[in-house]
């Protein structure tokens, strides 16, 4: 069950993963620079999957879904913050929208799968289980380390070529 | 600023991959206090929100 359990907090790392990375196809390809609360939902995903890398390399504890449920809060309230400015009728949108909706809207949503899901996965935590010995981190997991070890790398950069080290310009 | 907390947790995940499970953990409670404080600064500060 661990194993199982480990792999799909792996896959979730992948998801989530594929939304930074898309978030920065966004940013590179069609020109369009992050906003302050968009860096600050992108550290929730990252802080998220930070979170879910600890259940992959040490094994599935409770205080790792809880940083990721805090992590999620922090991230789903930013977004809802933004969601906020923008919601009122005759207010322009932020960004392009994606399936008519806007980006800081899929944000929201993001974040309320990854409470959803990680409510699902501690119904599956057993205490006695994340006990056991260390298993060796399999195809799935090692996949999710390079991709969150890249994206966040390269969020370092491309946040430092918009904002330098000072606090970035709303 | 913003660069430097990416950096945090960055380094945050290396901590994780290194077997440093209890600093991996201190290092992601810091970063989304530092993260909550960012906010705080570019939510309300600035547009001199009214709660």
């Amino acid at each position: 069950m661990v194993k199982w359990e480990r792999d799909l907090n792996a896959l979730i790392i992948i998801i989530i993963s594929g939304i930074l990375l898309s978030a920065f196809g966004v940013q590179l390809f069609l020109h369009e620079q992050p906003c302050p609360l968009c860096l600050l939902q992108r550290i929730g995903m990252i802080g998220v999957a930070a979170s879910l890398l600890m259940n992959v390399v040490y094994g599935v504890h409770a205080s790792h879904y809880g940083l990721a449920l805090l992590s999620s809060l922090f991230g789903g309230f930013v977004a809802l913050r933004q969601i906020s400015l923008h919601v009122c009728p005759g207010f322009s949108k932020f960004g392009l929208p994606v399936l008519g909706l806007s980006l800081y809207t899929w944000s929201f949503i993001v974040f309320a799968c990854v409470v959803l899901a990680v409510a699902l996965l501690l119904f599956l935590y057993d205490p006695k289980e994340s006990q056991e010995p260390r298993l060796p981190i399999g195809l799935l997991g090692k996949v999710a380390i390079g991709l969150i070890v890249i994206i966040a790398a390269a969020n370092i950069l491309t946040t430092y070529l918009q904002c330098g080290f000072g606090p970035c310009v709303d | 600023m913003m660069a430097a907390l990416y950096a945090l947790f960055t380094i945050d995940i290396l901590f994780v991959i290194g077997g440093f499970r209890k600093t991996a953990i201190a290092f992601t409670i810091l970063g989304l206090f530092f993260a909550a404080l960012m906010f705080w600064h570019h939510a309300t500060d600035i547009l001199q929100i009214n709660w």
